[in-house]
């Protein structure tokens, strides 16, 4: 979609002000309905629309972002423009720096239209802000669209931009892209700068794209990876061309199932569609061979408890203005707090344990196909899901097959892969070995190419 | 561990439901968390800027 809009520029079928103008008639007419943006940049945006235009007509050509309409999630520093993290402790933060991220997109010629609604500080799944109101699910307003790039995932599933960037610390691209029907891809850790991005934990933060096809994540990586000076993370290892090429095939690719942890207490129309695309990618030549996971329940204490410290050390020093938070939030810096600094410690040696005993699952597999989400979307202002014959609260829930990839970081994508019978999204998560983002891609293009998608949301 | 009284320990003086939002989901997460943690050696070191190659190190 990004590089046939690219093509339509380049042909002058299209203008980049005509693109933005109706980006913005679209914001107009669906905002009030999803809740997605919390700042609308229309201004900045055409002038910017107006600048690309005559760049491409003057010759200079800056890709296939050039001149292209996104978003950004309210985390990402923006200079001169407000970026609140979702929270009334940044209500008025207006940052004199653009995070790395947001000056490599505007280097490649990307114009950004607004800032997005999430979930308060990146701390949850709902992105029911309850300061700038909740985001609703495009394919279904009753619904959470998840989170916390829960406006992310709207606006892509709106048809309002091309891509939205979005933050995962504990599966907070997959999980919205799960529940919205959307591309989301969380690369690995240090594969793309944290620098002016509000953390939320510092070891467990990564920033992707959330777009409407796999090519158009790939897209947007090959603008905004990596090194950068300014993130002591970010990896020196040298980037790729991420893009997929037309056709590719994954025949001969080891995928793993796992055996365990990731099929239990399954909604039933998730199981249906993930098994349904396991076999899809068998009957295009991959060998699907069982797997058996390490401890997936360690790993993911692990991980909540790396989280709820460094959450609250990030939080500190507004703690003591209670009522400037949500009280799911609060809850959450309340334990954090509590938590003891042995604890963290042993969590961060459990993990480095842990990674090596996962590493060796890529002796065995090229990546791992499992559900992104073991539910679809519950609606707005649910507590529990019902799973299994089991209640579970729904944040655990929704996490429960993510949230342990980012203490591995390793990067995965959520594809989706079909509806369920109520007409909402399911989530196809791709996981591989680290740096191996071109190989995820290569796989959900595969996938994509042959079927393995939804219709548009009909919003 | 008693987390509510480490709560009040830290000046947390909170309404009994409010701590009960503190002190379920830790006493659940330290239920799983602790046994892992006995299992750690001396050796075992942590890697809290998560360095996924040696080359990055």
């Amino acid at each position: 979609m990004i590089q046939a809009t690219a093509e339509n520029l380049r042909a002058r079928r299209v203008s980049s002000v005509e693109l933005v103008t109706a980006t913005i008639e679209r914001i107009d007419r669906l905002n009030s309905q999803l809740g997605a943006f919390i700042t609308v940049t229309a201004e900045q945006a055409l002038e910017q629309a107006r600048a690309a235009d005559s760049d491409l007509a003057s010759g200079v050509d800056r890709g296939p972002l050039h001149g292209i309409p996104i978003a950004l999630k309210d985390l990402f520093a923006t200079r001169g423009t407000r970026t609140t993290a979702g929270s009334l402790v940044y209500k008025d933060n207006v940052p004199d720096f653009d995070a790395t991220v947001v000056e490599r997109l505007q280097a490649a010629g990307a114009i950004s239209v607004g800032k997005l609604n999430m979930h308060e500080m990146a701390y949850g799944i709902t992105s029911a802000n309850p300061h700038f109101g909740p985001v609703r699910n495009p394919w279904n307003l009753a619904h959470s669209p998840g989170g916390s790039s829960g406006g992310s995932a709207a606006v892509l599933a709106a048809n309002i931009v091309y891509m939205a960037m979005g933050t995962d610390t504990g599966g907070s691209i997959r999980i919205p892209a799960a529940f919205c029907g959307t591309v989301g891809l969380k690369p690995t850790y240090g594969r793309v700068s944290r620098h002016g991005v509000l953390p939320l934990g510092y070891s467990l933060d990564h920033m992707g794209p959330l777009t409407r096809s796999v090519r158009d994540a790939a897209v947007a990586l090959n603008a905004i990876a990596g090194c950068d000076p300014k993130d002591p993370t970010a990896s020196r290892r040298p980037v790729v061309d991420y893009v997929p090429e037309e056709g590719c095939s994954i025949r001969g690719l080891r995928v793993g199932f796992p055996e365990n942890f990731f099929f239990d207490r399954l909604d039933p129309d998730v199981e249906s569609a993930v098994r349904g695309a396991m076999a899809r990618a068998e009957s295009l030549g991959a060998s699907v061979r069982p797997v058996r996971q390490p401890d997936m329940p360690a790993l993911n204490a692990v991980a909540r408890m790396v989280l709820l410290a460094e959450a609250s050390a990030v939080a500190w020093s507004a703690l003591d203005r209670r009522e400037l938070f949500g009280p799911d939030v609060l809850a959450l810096l309340d334990q954090g707090r509590l938590v003891p600094a042995v604890d963290y410690i042993n969590a961060q040696r459990l993990r480095r344990r842990m990674r090596r005993e996962f590493d060796a699952l890529w002796n065995d597999v090229d990546c791992l196909f499992t559900p992104t989400t073991p539910n679809t979307a519950p609606k707005i202002g649910d507590t529990t899901v019902r799973l299994g014959g089991v209640d579970e609260d729904v944040r655990l829930a929704t996490t429960r097959l993510v949230r342990g990839i980012n203490a591995l970081g390793y990067p995965a994508l959520s594809l989706p892969c079909g509806l369920s019978a109520s007409g909402l999204p399911i989530g196809l998560q791709i996981i591989g070995p680290p740096f191996e983002e071109a190989r995820i891609l290569r796989i959900a293009a595969a996938l994509e190419d042959n079927g393995i998608g939804i219709p548009p949301c009909p919003l | 561990m008693d987390w509510k009284n480490v709560a009040q320990a830290h000046g947390l003086n909170l309404p009994p439901h409010e701590l009960d939002r503190i002190a379920v989901p830790l006493t659940t997460l330290a239920e799983t968390f602790r046994p892992l943690a006995q299992s750690l050696k001396p050796g075992d070191e942590p890697d809290p800027e998560l360095h996924l190659t040696e080359e990055d190190r």
